[in-house]
């Protein structure tokens, strides 16, 4: 038995089969050949050594290729071929008719097009040969039919409004589509003041004249447009054109810098930005102008955070209502007073706060919201304040009220705890609400789940007012707890918040960090990684200091894709940011946070940076056959990922089965016989690579 | 001592000459040294032995006799009556083989029971009667322990040794002849099936070129299959006494003259005094009862030929001043040993002519270990004309002594006349003008490693070759001695060369590695090859690059990232996935076939997932190394494989618990 080179698959060459473009795969050598009937003029057989046929399929499936249509041009998949001795082989590409039959005929094709003249499956066969005659053959189907041209469909349009207000554009109807569809809307001014992309299904234009809102689809095969315009009429009054997060609770003495909405006037049709006036309105009629949105509240009571547009005689409010709270802000321990309640008295014990009240469905307020993605309530019902049916427990979206889920507790008769979500769904679990016993509710944002006591996870599939529940958009959730069906002394020990402690000895907690989803882990040399925003939450303190800093395995700073240079100084944590792993070892992501009261929390993952990726040997084919005496072998280099070149260390395995090294490209064949050429290469993270080819000497 | 020194200077002379009869071309060995690196010496001036001694001659002409025809046959098989154990294997071997090759059953007879004639369908075993009736003879044949002949007479064929191994053998050497037949392992051989055989007219005479083998493989001992790869069993058919090595405390047992004689050891109590601390009335006395050893291991076992005097296992010897003197005298400490060793030889020939000794008379040799402290010889050496001289004539080995070189501390990876080696090669060359027979313990495996690649096929076929060259009579290669079932890391191929070149040093290595490899793991030879190689390529590399080459290599520590990067590893993982794919079809066609690849496969597997896991194990999913330990775990139970490395602690049981699956 001689020794043979082997037949090798896509996976031996090396570790990381480069994909050539987006979407392109690496198809086996040989596909179909015995389905081909032997009455067929070709008939390919598998070839040990041939080469490998790329095809760029642009995201399709290859066995599912988009359908052609009779009379349109068709672009087939672009291929290319390579193996490793001939580098580039060039492909030869032919589209059939009766691919399998003895009718089986060719159709022309141009740059890569071809008309189909008929219904029917087409195949496309593409073909390529290296200068040793090895040959790979591969196929796929593409079938054909009759219909009508690509086709956008509008629904109902409004074609007239005016500056500053939004509105809806037409839907879209498609039909008649080939393959995958992009549907693509833009909104341009005609006079070119603007032009907006769509995003969802609504704009707001900035100018007064007429819009064009344009449609354009494209298929694998055409493109279908359609258009209309709308008329848009000067606005008289200045329009703020967001919404800002106002909280809903300040506290008293702590210095914040309150959002200003966007705005504009339009009075020359075109959009002016306007500064709002703000201003805090007190309980008791007192107003402060906020400059530059700096506003540290001085009295306890309701508020009202004001933003004023004036123009001319036009003027257009936006209005938050708020309450400032008293909680010592800046000193330890008053954790009673970050619940607000009328009608509850408020009492830090040893052990827990009691929130105590004697009247029937009175509500308490959590003032500061809490971090949705993690949320944590420990309470108990107290045993000696027990007249009252349930506790309600309410969430409460920070910036849009409709987004609320609630979970109500009772105690079951004859024992046991009944939970019940939204009111329509109940759940009994052996636990007390009037033994005093602690109860742990516990709420994920990213799954949308809750459990008590670490039971069953039961997931909000609905609000509390029956729309879909996607989360809590802000983030945030406000925490309300109610008491009902209170006919006497009724109270709720609040034990802990998050990671927040309640009682005399308790420190004000750390900040919590958490991530949508950590990305840490193992990557590749070169490959881009996207540093996803991770949140920072803080019971008593939400307004936390972040530093957030990306090291790079030699201790420097990293500047992200976009040019931000991540050294904390101008890093927001809760943007994403995109780094390119440009060196092997650590990357260091690292948070640190701290709250008012220096509460420190550092927080770091690890990217590590391997390079798995083995070099490339080239080969530079030569002789395979000698006879006795100086055998030259073929040159090679290498190179490794990055491009840098690599020493190739050429080893000869004999027929005695003693293996030399080669040094200067030729060795002496001193018997007939079999030897095996092999040339290795390593990258300085030892990747390596072997490479192979065998020489007869006669 | 009895002293013939003319005999000795005249076999000094002809050691010499010896070694440059054994000459290769030297145009051929000059290209060599010009290519240098792995494999090729880096010396121009060390000449790389070859071996023209052997005695394999295989001749035969066809002839029209049928022997066997459609599983028919006419023939009988002959033994003696009351053979011994060997001859009834023997003849059930060739009973078994014949009808797997042909469908005939033989059926087998004694010499009391038929008897020759020209026209008789006879295949005899052994020299019993009928070999006898039939004139034939081995007079002058030299046959030995092993070797054999095997000739035709009318319409028989006579198969014969001068020992019971020898017509064992000699079976084994028809069937390879007749049909191919070969054994690579415990539940691994072939054999050719005919629907015809014919007689052929033979005349083959087949000596090994080492006399006596013996494979240091758990997995064989006891096994037929060590019998058809032709190894002796080590036992008391070879060894009086101790089998082997180490046993001059069997001699002089510590609790029996420690106390007493504290002179008969060292220092340290963990070596013997050759010297007696220079008392001559005690030295006399160790004589004394070295030769009672000596007679009572003769007189107990009839049969053996050699008796091993061989030091302990340690880096010890005697510094007293007697031998310390010696040790000056001759620069090497073996002086001492040699100096006792040839006056005991003297004693027990000069016992053996005595009407005592004379029923127990045989040509004995007493073998003794160059080894650690020993391997250095007692020689000048002229580094001009690169030659050795005794440094007397009282170390020459007297006739009746061997001597067993022991290098353990050489570099196995590497060919012995590589620089990394040099004084290994040194020394043996040195002792050949000491001794003129020799017995070998060799080291082709990894002590502290059972499961990596530990590559030895560089040097393997030179090694006997100049085992060959040195007149050694006996050679053991110590291999995975604990491993009781199979091996990994292609240590089995190692064990099929070692049972072929012990035999004959001049096959084609490449032709045998093929057969191994189309015998072991059928369909899937191919790319099994081509892992092989490549692995081997890769271990040329270590040793030239990374520093894997050193001295003691068979303590050398493989499981280094520099060695096996995990790409070259996963990548071989794959082609062992493909060979799997290549032996598939096989479970519908011949399952027991199928099950003996796959076995075959995933036992060699197991040294590249030992590697992942050792080197590289948090490289890897957690979930993927459980699956890859878990299967290490399996194919070592279907295997047999049960140790990592020597040493009774060092179980794979131990490593399955230090992976977390057990």
């Amino acid at each position: 038995m001689k020794s043979k080179k082997f037949s090798k698959k896509i996976a031996l060459w090396t570790a990381g089969l480069v994909t050539l473009c987006v979407g392109a795969i690496a198809v086996p050598q040989i596909v179909r050949a015995a389905d081909v009937p032997d009455t067929v003029a070709e008939t390919f057989e598998p070839t040990a050594g041939a080469p490998r046929i790329t095809l760029d399929t642009m995201g399709y499936d290859v066995n599912n290729a988009p359908c052609a249509v009779v009379g349109k041009d068709y672009r087939i998949f672009n291929a290319t071929a390579q193996d490793s001795y001939d580098n580039e082989v060039k492909v030869a590409t032919r589209v059939w008719l009766y691919y399998y039959s003895t009718t089986k005929s060719r159709v022309e094709v141009k740059d890569g097009v071809f008309v189909p003249q008929q219904t029917g499956e087409y195949v496309v066969e593409y073909t390529a040969t290296d200068a040793s005659g090895n040959k790979a053959v591969f196929v796929y189907a593409v079938p054909c039919v009759e219909k009508g041209a690509l086709k956008i469909t509008l629904g109902d349009k409004t074609q007239t409004c005016i500056t500053g207000e939004k509105i809806a554009v037409a839907s879209a109807n498609l039909e008649n589509v080939s393959g995958k569809v992009d549907l693509q809307v833009q909104i341009k001014h005609k006079d070119g003041k603007e032009t907006q992309v769509l995003n969802g299904d609504s704009f707001t234009p900035m100018y007064e004249g007429v819009y064009v809102v344009e449609y354009s689809a494209d298929d694998y095969l055409e493109t279908a447009t359609a258009s209309y315009e709308i008329t848009v009429g000067k606005n008289e009054t200045p329009v703020f054109v967001e919404d800002v997060s106002v909280p809903k609770y300040f506290l008293r003495d702590k210095a914040y810098v309150l959002p200003v909405p966007k705005a504009y006037h339009f009075v020359f049709g075109s959009p002016v930005e306007m500064i709002p006036v703000v201003t805090v309105e007190y309980e008791n009629g007192e107003t402060v102008t906020v400059e530059n949105g700096a506003f540290t509240p001085i009295a306890e009571g309701n508020v009202t955070v004001k933003y004023s547009l004036t123009y001319g005689n036009a003027v257009t409010q936006l209005t938050y209502a708020a309450k400032v709270v008293n909680v010592d802000y800046g000193q330890l321990n008053s954790y009673e007073k970050y619940f607000d309640g009328d009608d509850y008295t408020m009492t830090l014990t040893a052990d827990y706060i009691e929130l105590f009240t004697m009247t029937d469905g009175a509500a308490v307020d959590f003032i500061n919201p809490l971090f949705a993605k993690k949320v944590n309530v420990v309470f108990a019902g107290s045993a000696k304040y027990k007249n009252y049916e349930s506790v309600e427990l309410y969430l409460t979206d920070s910036n849009d009220p409709t987004v609320q889920v609630k979970v109500s507790f009772r105690e079951k008769t004859g024992g046991g705890l009944i939970y019940t979500v939204n009111d329509e769904t109940e759940y009994t679990m052996q636990a007390s609400l009037f033994s005093g016993e602690k109860i742990t509710f516990a709420y994920a944002d990213d799954d949308k789940t809750f459990n008590v006591n670490n039971t069953l996870d039961v997931f909000f599939g609905r609000t509390l007012g029956g729309e879909t529940f996607n989360g809590f958009p802000s983030g945030k959730a406000y925490l309300t707890m109610k008491m009902t069906g209170v006919d006497g002394a009724a109270a709720i020990s609040m034990y802990k918040l998050g990671n927040q402690n309640f009682n005399y000895n308790a420190m004000d907690a750390v900040p919590e960090i958490a991530f949508s989803r950590h990305n840490g882990g193992e990557r590749k040399i070169g490959e881009v990684v996207e540093l996803l925003p991770f949140y920072v939450s803080d019971v008593l303190d939400y307004d936390c200091l972040v530093n957030f800093y990306v090291l790079d395995p030699d201790g420097e700073f990293v500047t992200a894709l976009d040019g931000t240079l991540l050294d904390g100084s101008e890093t927001e944590y809760s943007k994403p940011y995109s780094i390119v792993m440009e060196k092997t070892g650590i990357y260091n992501i690292c948070m640190e946070v701290s709250d008012t009261l220096s509460n420190k929390q550092l927080y770091a993952y690890g990217i590590s940076v391997v390079d798995r990726t083995p070099p490339k040997i080239r080969l530079v084919k030569g002789e395979t056959q000698f006879t006795v005496g100086d055998v030259t072998v073929w040159e090679a280099t290498a190179t490794d990922v990055v491009g840098t070149e690599l020493d190739v260390y050429v080893y000869v395995y004999k027929p005695d089965g003693k293996i030399i090294e080669v040094k200067e490209g030729v060795f002496n064949a001193s018997t007939a016989g079999t030897y095996t050429v092999f040339y290795q290469a390593m990258d300085a993270e030892k990747n390596s690579t072997i490479e192979s080819y065998e020489i007869i000497v006669s | 001592m009895k002293k013939d020194f003319l005999k000795r200077l005249a076999f000094t002379l002809l050691a010499c000459t010896f070694l440059f009869v054994g000459c290769v071309d030297d145009e051929t060995d000059e290209t060599e040294n010009e290519n240098g690196g792995g494999g090729a010496s880096a010396e121009e001036s060390v000449v790389r032995e070859t071996f023209d001694g052997g005695v394999h001659q295989y001749d035969y002409t066809e002839t029209t006799h049928v022997m066997a025809e459609n599983g028919s046959s006419g023939y009988k098989i002959v033994v003696e009556e009351n053979a011994p154990k060997e001859l009834v294997i023997a003849s059930e071997e060739l009973q078994m083989f014949f009808k797997e090759a042909t469908g005939a059953t033989l059926p087998i007879v004694t010499d009391a029971s038929v008897g020759y004639s020209q026209t008789a369908e006879l295949i005899v075993l052994g020299q019993n009667n009928v070999f006898q009736n039939a004139g034939l003879s081995t007079d002058g044949l030299n046959l030995g322990m092993n070797g054999y002949m095997i000739k035709t007479k009318g319409n028989s064929v006579f198969i014969t040794g001068d020992d019971v191994y020898g017509t064992l053998f000699g079976v084994y050497g028809f069937l390879e002849l007749e049909y191919n037949f070969d054994c690579f392992a415990v539940d691994c051989y072939t054999i050719d099936q005919k629907a015809k055989t014919t007689l052929k007219n033979f005349d083959v005479l087949d000596l090994p070129d080492i006399p006596l083998r013996s494979g240091g493989e758990s997995m064989l001992q006891g096994k037929v299959a060590e019998k058809r790869m032709r190894f002796m069993p080590r036992d008391n058919k070879l060894f009086a006494g101790t089998i082997g090595v180490h046993s001059t405390f069997e001699c002089f047992p510590k609790a029996t003259y420690e106390a007493t004689y504290p002179n008969f050891y060292n220092a340290e109590k963990n070596e013997l005094c050759y010297t007696a601390h220079g008392n001559e009335q005690q030295l006399a006395l160790m004589h004394e009862i070295a030769l009672k050893y000596v007679q009572d291991n003769f007189i107990q076992n009839t049969e053996a030929h050699m008796i091993t005097f061989s030091h302990q296992d340690t880096m010890s010897w005697c510094y007293c001043e007697a031998c310390a003197a010696v040790k000056e005298k001759y620069g090497a400490f073996s002086a001492t040993a040699i100096h006792f060793i040839n006056d005991l030889a003297d004693d027990v020939e000069a016992w053996m002519e005595t009407p005592e000794g004379q029923p127990y008379a045989r040509d004995f040799k007493i073998t003794f270990l160059a080894y650690t402290t020993t391997e250095a010889a007692p020689v000048k050496y002229d580094e001009k004309t690169d030659t050795f001289t005794p440094v007397d004539d009282t170390v020459i080995c007297g006739d009746h002594v061997q001597v067993m070189f022991a290098p353990i501390n050489m570099d196995y990876q590497n060919s012995i006349y590589e620089e990394v080696n040099a004084s290994y090669y040194k020394n043996f060359r040195a002792w050949r003008v000491l001794c003129d027979e020799f017995n070998i313990y060799s080291y082709h495996a990894n002590y502290i490693d059972f499961l990596s690649f530990f590559d030895t096929f560089e040097q393997l076929q030179e090694f006997y070759i100049f085992a060959a060259n040195s007149n050694t009579q006996w050679l053991y290669d110590l291999g995975q001695g604990q491993n009781m079932g199979g091996a990994t890391g292609w240590h089995m191929l190692k064990i099929y060369l070692n049972s072929k070149f012990g035999w004959n040093v001049n096959y084609n290595f490449n032709e045998l590695v093929d057969k191994f490899f189309n015998a072991y793991y059928g369909p899937a030879a191919n790319v099994m090859m081509q892992i092989f190689q490549e692995q081997r390529a890769r271990y040329a590399y270590n040793l030239e690059y990374e520093g894997l080459t050193v001295t003691r290599s068979c303590y050398a520590v493989l499981t280094e990232d520099k060695y096996w990067p995990k790409n070259l590893l996963d990548r071989w993982v794959e082609l062992y996935d493909e060979a799997l794919a290549a032996i598939a079809p096989l479970q519908y066609t011949d399952f027991e076939k199928y099950e003996l690849y796959s076995k075959n496969i995933r036992m060699e597997r197991l040294s590249v997932y030992y590697s992942m896991v050792a080197i590289h194990e948090n490289k890897y999913s957690a979930e993927y190394m459980w699956e890859v330990k878990n299967e290490c775990k399996d194919i070592a139970a279907l295997a047999g494989i049960i140790k990592l490395a020597e040493g009774d602690d060092n179980t794979l049981v131990n490593l399955w618990m230090e992976w977390g699956i057990l």
